[in-house]
């Protein structure tokens, strides 16, 4: 189950060296435009230009198919559901046949039902895509370095580095606990659901318990190196924190596309839903 | 035992570098194990959308009852934001943050034994709730109050339960008590349910104008949601009752705000 | 300079919810530029006592606290940790634990950085600290990437960077194997020595304490049991095995060799050089034998339990750990297991339990194919015990945890009680039964990890590492028990980098480096064959060393393991005496 799917890509590109602040601001047009836009051909090419930063920040492309191949039996459900009873539905493509019982010529597959169904998986899709394209292509001191220039207080931007640094090793911890599991004849491969339960609280109440109390030599050794979580403090990587032009550009489009969007969609209608 | 010679001094603030009142370390690891939990697909269904369900949905009620209500939604957020990037398979939304979030931040009220701290997240629950019918209605019409309701009650339950003196004041007292038993398990049961839901409501909102489910397959979810709910909340109550057990007996120093 | 720079009066502590004082009455003052050894066995307060001087106690910890404790003039109590802090430098025992950011060079930046140090300074300074404990050049790399030893010096470093005055190191080198501990003690005696800076050093490593040390200080339960130089401290061996330290090995050998001090040598010997000048100066009136020792004998014709044939094992991320190990193991054996960090040991036995599949080759238990196994049927036969005793209790009490396998395998209810009681009373722990895991000191922890695997009657047990991290009684009686298991007639396996703790136990002993089994025999010849164990960046016991120097001077054959079979073999000839 352990399978790390994400690790830094370190090969150059140009969205690799975007300003933090940038991507950000990606990630956060991704996570929004979904809502605003009710178009697959919107979100169909809101998925394109993410998909070209994909490629041109050279992350493994395996990712993104093992990602959708993984989302074909939700896909699939979301097809049949809206295809079926979308309330948009106007014009059937399929009928289910008199002869099946209960459902038999009353049931029928629309195409609006079938597009809206493509805009929940573009929905889907784009975020999520984005989220690992953003932090797989950053440094996390430049993280912490973007979140604090963004006015988000340094005891956050710090957390945010500690328990992305944090994950592999409680990773190690589940796995260990687990083994341990396995060699006193656990078998959760061969338990029922509701048997399992109480199996998930005997991981992770070890693995809390322990890790609570790491985190308090932890805590212990943060204050040794004097830290105080105040805002006053100096940065190692300074040139972390300068925009450049092209950044800035980025930055005014990303803006304009926004704002712009949601202007568009109320008083123009662009990006309603069609089918 | 005789009292040492020493003079006997005062410290001042006791606690270290904290954010609500929780050593900022504590949030951290806290957040690493919501995020790492993320890889882990836990449930049957779709709440909201998204392939696979993480399982740190069973722990946010208990971050909020450890770390308090500001240091609990903290770690929550933070680490479901790092879950996301790290296994996107269990990324159910850029607004997925909001539901571990609302969770700790309602346990964490609730167990303040403050008189009226339960009631600001109980007010966001009932707007969220009230603000649901129309919401999804304006997707499907066809969704008629009676569907709503009996789609949402566990949700109205959890409501009604939290808002009985009674059962608040028994159930925070009960977790507060030194005795370790099947009382204090109903106990954080009821608290645990209420986080769960109060954060489940939250993030059906946003989560349905993105991904919102036709009026004839609501039966099909009534049930679902309703295990889910339970069966999450049990496995909190479990994990819950072993972390007091221990966290009572070791050398942990204890956040100011936590609720145990 | 003679000034005063740790004053500690009438200190006493006691930890909230606690009844018992961490810390009682504890008066000591420490000189700028000196070497400070703090020893003492788990649960002394030696970490307490260090959390003390940056003021982490009592400002963390809360508590009650008494007396004062003034470093560079500051009182702690008035001063908070972030002053504190910037005049001394502290290093902890678990490199995992201290290291948070994702650089080495942000690492050693991060103390900087939380005093407001501008950027220029700060490269100057970063680069400057990592010369000092020798990473320069890695400034890029992730901590992760670094060996044990690197991790440490890399703690080193950032407590470095902000120019403390002091410098505490809670046993830093615990968790380390020798080649890591070697590393760290000498950039600390270069602290000490070249930049005069004053340490503070809680460790059981008696051998380097006697080396480096300029004083000692015995901790027992909260007090100060005694304050005296190494070359002071280590002859009072009575005392140190009342409080259950370990002198050095060479100070044993010699106590035992002239208990009166005859010989005209007034004090033994308490480091490895001053030994060989000892036996130098003595060397007229020292006698040798050859002397037969009696080992335990390696059951020739015993039934193979566990069989590997050629077996190659990379990780998913293209690291080969294992390079074509082939072994038996015969029922009733003990083996001990050394060699290096990531020399491939735990990857070794993890493939008789089948937590790990063979990229290559093929592995066997009890003459079957690891393959035909499922875990948990292995489970049965071989009982693993790795490292950390808490990462394998998952019980609220001690019954359900033994009972814990039993439940899973389906045993009876009387079986399961019949055989809770046994593992319980074998690892005498009875009286515990009830009791949260958590209530219970890690010695007993571990007892419960042993009661819960040996509860499924495996023939086989394997000890990943047992005895890092614990103090001397601790690993003594961890080691006790593993005898008492072998008597019993199970076959064990026991993983180490502490070498100078199986004499005794062990009497087989593989030598693994670089994925490779480099040597294969009895503990004894292994032990001497040191050409082999410097392979794998291991140092014989101070005994084997001392013994191997004499037969450099002198045309003997000695094979001494421990101090006690060194007074066998060497002798000093009374008439000879003045």
């Amino acid at each position: 189950m352990t399978t790390t799917y994400v690790t830094r890509t370190d090969k150059p590109s140009f969205f690799g060296r975007l300003d933090v602040r940038v991507k950000l601001l990606i990630l956060f047009l991704a996570s929004t435009l979904i809502f605003v836009w009710q178009n697959v051909f919107y979100l169909g090419a809101t998925l394109g230009v993410l998909l070209l930063l994909v490629v041109n920040a050279k992350i493994d492309l395996g990712l993104i198919k093992r990602l959708f191949t993984l989302m074909i039996p939700f896909l699939g459900i979301v097809f049949f559901v809206q295809g079926f009873f979308n309330p948009y539905g106007v014009t059937p493509l399929f009928t289910v046949p008199q002869w099946v019982p209960l459902i038999g010529g009353d049931l029928a597959l629309k195409w609006e039902g079938v597009v809206y169904a493509g805009l929940i998986g573009l929905r889907l899709f784009i975020p999520l895509i984005a989220f690992p394209l953003v932090v797989m292509t950053t440094d996390v001191n430049d993280l912490v370095v973007g979140l604090v220039r963004l006015r988000i207080p340094f005891k956050i931007a710090f957390i945010f580095s500690v328990a992305l640094r944090f994950v592999p090793l409680i990773f190690s911890e589940i796995n260990s606990i687990m083994d341990a599991q396995r060699l006193r004849g656990l078998a959760l491969e061969k338990m029922s659901f509701f048997r399992r339960i109480p199996v998930f609280a005997s991981l992770l109440v070890p693995l809390i318990i322990g890790s609570l109390m790491k985190a308090q030599t932890l805590d212990v050794a943060l204050q040794s190196k004097a830290f105080s979580g105040s805002y006053e403090r100096t940065f190692y990587n300074e040139n972390a924190m300068r925009l450049k032009p092209v950044d800035v550009a980025l930055i005014i489009l990303g803006l304009l596309i926004f704002f712009g969007s949601i202007i568009t969609r109320i008083w123009l209608g662009w990006g309603s839903f069609v089918a | 035992m005789t009292e040492p010679i020493g003079e006997k001094r005062e410290t001042k603030d006791v606690g270290g570098v904290a954010i609500g009142g929780t050593p900022v370390a504590y949030v951290a690891i806290m957040a690493a194990i919501v995020a790492a939990l993320a890889f882990v697909p836990a449930s049957i269904v779709v709440g909201g959308m998204g392939q696979g369900w993480p399982l740190h949905d069973a722990i946010h009620p208990l971050v909020g009852l450890i770390l308090g209500p500001i240091a609990g939604p903290i770690a929550s957020g933070i680490g479901i934001l790092v879950g996301n990037a790290v296994a996107p398979h269990t990324n159910i939304g850029p607004w997925s943050p909001l539901m571990g979030m609302m969770s700790a931040f309602a346990v964490g009220m609730v167990v303040q034994r403050r008189k009226y701290y339960w009631l600001v997240p109980w007010i966001i629950t009932v707007v969220a709730h009230v603000i649901y019918y129309p919401a999804v209605r304006s997707f499907d019409p066809d969704i008629s109050f009676g569907l709503w309701l009996s789609n949402v009650f566990t949700v109205t339950i959890a409501l009604i339960l939290i808002a009985i003196p009674q059962v608040r004041n028994w159930a925070v007292r009960t977790i507060h008590e030194e005795t370790i038993g099947l009382s204090m398990a109903v106990a954080l049961f009821v608290v645990f349910f209420f986080g769960s839901t109060a954060g489940v409501q939250l993030m059906w909102i946003p989560s349905w104008f993105a991904a919102p489910w036709p009026a004839d397959v609501w039966p099909v979810l009534i049930p679902i949601i309703a295990l889910e709910r339970t069966v999450f909340s049990v496995v909190g109550t479990l994990v819950g009752l072993g972390v007091i057990r221990a966290l009572r007996r070791s050398s942990f120093v204890k956040p100011k705000l936590a609720g145990y | 300079m003679t000034e005063e720079i740790i004053v500690i009066k009438d200190l006493s502590y006691r930890y909230e919810r606690s009844e018992e004082m961490a810390l009682r009455e504890i008066n000591l003052r420490v000189k700028r530029g000196e070497f400070l050894a703090v020893m003492g066995p788990t649960g002394a307060g030696k970490t307490t006592l260090c959390l003390t001087l940056n003021g982490i106690v009592p400002h963390f910890y809360g508590g009650d606290f008494y007396g004062s404790v003034e470093v560079c003039g500051l009182d702690s109590v008035e001063h908070h940790t972030y002053e504190l802090a910037q005049r001394v430098g502290m290093v902890f025992e678990d490199p995992e634990t201290q290291l948070t950011a994702p650089t080495v060079a942000n690492e050693v930046a991060f103390p900087l950085e939380n005093v407001c140090v501008p950027a220029a300074e700060m490269h100057e300074r970063v680069a400057h600290a990592l010369e000092t404990v020798r990473l320069a050049g890695l400034d890029e790399k992730h901590p992760h990437q670094l060996s044990g030893g690197q991790k440490q010096r890399l703690a080193i470093a950032a407590a470095l960077a902000l120019r403390p005055s002091v410098m505490v190191l809670d046993e830093p080198t615990s968790q380390l194997d020798p080649v890591g501990t070697d590393e760290v003690f000498s950039v600390v005696r270069d602290l000490n020595r070249e930049l005069g800076m004053t340490i503070v050093l809680v460790s059981h490593a008696s051998e380097e304490v006697a080396e480096y040390a300029d004083r000692v200080i015995l901790l027992s339960k909260g007090e100060i049991a005694e304050a005296q130089t190494p070359q002071r401290f280590f002859q009072g061996v009575e005392l140190l095995t009342k409080h259950e330290l370990r002198p050095p090995d060479v100070t044993s050998a010699f106590a035992l060799l002239q208990p009166n001090g005859a010989g005209g040598i007034t004090e033994y010997p308490v480091t490895l050089d001053d030994a060989v000048r000892c036996c130098r100066s003595l060397k007229p009136s020292l006698r040798y034998r050859d002397v037969a020792h009696q080992d335990g004998e390696r059951k020739d014709g015993a039934k193979t339990v566990l069989q590997t044939r050629d077996l190659h094992y990379t990780y998913p991320d293209g690291t080969e750990a294992l390079r074509g190990v082939t072994l038996d193991v015969g029922a009733g054996e003990y083996v001990a297991i050394v060699g290096q960090n990531g020399g491939g040991k735990s990857t070794l036995v993890k493939h008789f339990l089948h937590l790990l599949t063979a990229t290559e080759g093929e592995v066997r238990v009890r003459g079957k194919n690891v393959n035909q196994y499922e875990v948990s049927d292995l489970a049965k036969h071989i009982g693993f015990i790795s490292q950390n005793p808490d990462n394998q209790i998952f019980s609220d009490t001690v019954e359900k945890e033994v009972s814990f396998a039993l439940k899973q395998l389906k045993y009876s209810k009387e079986e399961i009680e019949a055989r809770v009681t046994d593992a319980l009373r074998q690892m005498r722990l009875e009286w515990a039964i009830e009791r949260h895991p958590l209530s219970l000191s890690k010695g007993d922890r571990s007892r419960i990890v042993v009661a819960a695997i040996l509860a499924m009657k495996p023939e086989i047990l394997i000890f990943d590492e047992p005895t890092t991290g614990q103090d001397y009684a601790g690993s003594r009686a961890i080691l006790e028990l593993t005898q008492e298991l072998h008597e019993a007639g199970k076959t064990i396996i026991v993983i180490t980098h502490h070498l100078y703790l199986l004499p005794g136990y062990a009497e087989r002993l593989l030598v693994m480096g670089k994925g490779k089994l480099l040597l294969d025999t009895d503990l004894r010849s292994g032990f001497y064959a040191t050409e082999k164990l410097n392979e794998s960046f291991l140092t014989a016991p101070q005994i084997v060393q001392l013994a191997k120097m004499i037969q450099e001077e002198a045309p003997v054959r000695l094979r001494p393991l421990t101090a006690r079979e060194f007074t066998d073999a060497v002798t000093i000839k009374q008439e000879a005496l003045p």
